[in-house]
């Protein structure tokens, strides 16, 4: 049972991954392509990347954890 | 940074604006409370002991709050996006509306702002009045009447304010526009009569046969009418055109109209034309602008008439009733059939076989005719039988 919850968390915290990673590219392709002002598509990305990066890591770590 | 928007040649930026702040934080608060919806849940069932024990242990609550945390992240993110790249942009020429919908669904719309028929601006409800934002329709013209409906826009009754002013703006520069392109019609209408004029003074020079004092007299009279046809044009330049004539001066139609009769009686018997001018007793005299009457309306309406008459008679009638002027002239001439009398007072309103006649026929003639007779608060119309049956032109223009 904790062995396939442990493959569970690893399987989703990878979607989630994948998918924050495909929501960043459209995100930073709309910002950079049609907005107008540069240092505002800047920073949203910087700021966007620095969260989303913190919860995937907190996922990432939380697996690793179950997995001890 | 990368450019959003092509503008046009002479396009100029006025005003750029998103949705209302509070559209945004509407939306951002929807979202915020469904992000507490899962922990008051889990709080809740946790508290009556329906939670397995398996999801208490902190690895999985930290994995599925950070998972939970991360998809409402990305939401706030599109929303985010969505209302920064919606825009409105209003230039001197155009409405541009940019909506940006989810992130694979763009669209961006144009409105012409010499097509908008009408603006509207709504506020719907109390909070709209309070935080003064709205919806805008705008209707525009087309095969098919359009509206277009932008929503929460930020003080819609300025926006509509600053696209009514790019309307009047638009519509003010079209209508000058029209004169310049009318006033250039006329002056090429003016230059091509007098070249054409001198043109035929020298080919009777070159014909020979002309003695000394004929041809002095001919070089004399073509001085005279270029001198008055540079003259006409500077005064047509100087803004006195058939759309804003001063009515200031006493004209005596009679004398015109015999002088311009003397002028062209000889080149009319030299085609074998008669032309002949009938006048009443009673006085012809008009307030106007002398200038215009003689050379856009009684000699365009002469040399029309010799011009289009091959062979035959030109006759000129001209009384007054106390009230108005008549002048009539009737020609025998290739006559008007009843398609080209439909055009015949419209700029460029060319006969269908006006070019086989009146190669330098340029279409504007009657035109500005008729533009320089309303000015005078006076009227113009033809007649005709029909092709071959000759036409004749009546001109009406109050007394002084």
């Amino acid at each position: 049972m904790t062995e396939t919850i442990s493959i569970a968390l690893w399987i989703m915290a990878m979607a989630a991954s994948v998918f924050v990673a495909i929501v960043g590219v459209m995100l930073g392709y709309h910002w950079i392509r049609f907005a107008m002002n540069s240092y505002v598509t800047t920073i949203a990305l910087i700021v966007f990347c620095f969260v989303a990066l913190v919860l995937l890591v907190a996922m990432f770590s939380a697996a690793f954890s179950y997995s001890l | 940074m990368k450019k959003a928007l092509s503008l046009l040649p002479g396009e100029t930026i006025v005003l750029v604006f998103r949705k209302h702040w509070i559209m945004l934080f509407f939306d951002t608060i929807g979202t915020v409370v469904t992000l507490f919806i899962p922990f008051v849940a889990f709080f809740v069932l946790s508290h009556l002991g329906y939670v397995p024990e398996f999801l208490q242990r902190v690895e999985i609550l930290t994995f599925t709050s950070s998972l939970w945390l991360l998809l409402v992240w990305c939401t706030l993110a599109v929303l985010w996006t969505d209302y920064y790249l919606d825009i409105w942009i209003i230039t001197n020429t155009r409405v541009i509306t940019i909506a940006q919908i989810d992130l694979f669904n763009r669209s961006v719309s144009n409105w012409g702002v010499d097509r908008i028929q009408e603006i509207t601006a709504h506020h719907e409800n109390i909070v709209q009045t309070f935080f003064n934002y709205g919806t805008l329709r705008i209707l525009t013209a087309g095969p098919s009447d359009e509206y277009g409906t932008a929503r929460g826009v930020p003080n819609p009754d300025h926006v509509r304010t600053v696209i009514m002013e790019q309307i009047n703006h638009a519509g003010k520069l079209t209508q000058i526009n029209n004169q310049q392109q009318e006033l250039l019609h006329t002056v090429n209408h003016e230059v091509k009569s007098y070249l054409t004029r001198d043109a035929a003074a020298l080919a009777a020079i070159a014909e020979g046969g002309i003695d000394n004092r004929s041809l002095r007299n001919l070089a004399e009279r073509a001085l005279k009418e270029t001198r008055s046809g540079v003259a006409a044009l500077i005064h047509l330049l100087n803004g006195a055109t058939s759309t804003a004539t001063a009515l200031i001066d006493t004209v005596d139609i009679k004398t015109m109209v015999d002088e311009l009769v003397q002028q062209y009686s000889e080149s009319a018997s030299k085609k074998g034309v008669t032309l002949k001018l009938l006048t009443g007793n009673s006085p012809c005299v008009v307030r106007g602008d002398a200038v215009a009457l003689r050379d856009l309306v009684f000699k365009n309406l002469i040399d029309n008439a010799i011009r289009y008459t091959p062979q035959g008679n030109v006759l000129i009638s001209l009384a007054a009733d106390g009230k108005d002027v008549h002048f009539s002239i009737e020609d025998s001439g290739v006559g008007i059939s009843p398609r080209d009398m439909e055009k015949l007072f419209t700029p460029g309103g060319h006969g269908e076989h006006s070019k086989d006649v009146n190669p330098e026929s340029t279409g504007y003639g009657l035109s500005s005719a008729k533009s320089a007779v309303e000015a005078h608060n006076g009227r113009i119309w033809a007649k005709s039988e029909g092709p071959e049956h000759g036409a004749t032109f009546f001109v009406e223009l109050p007394v002084a």
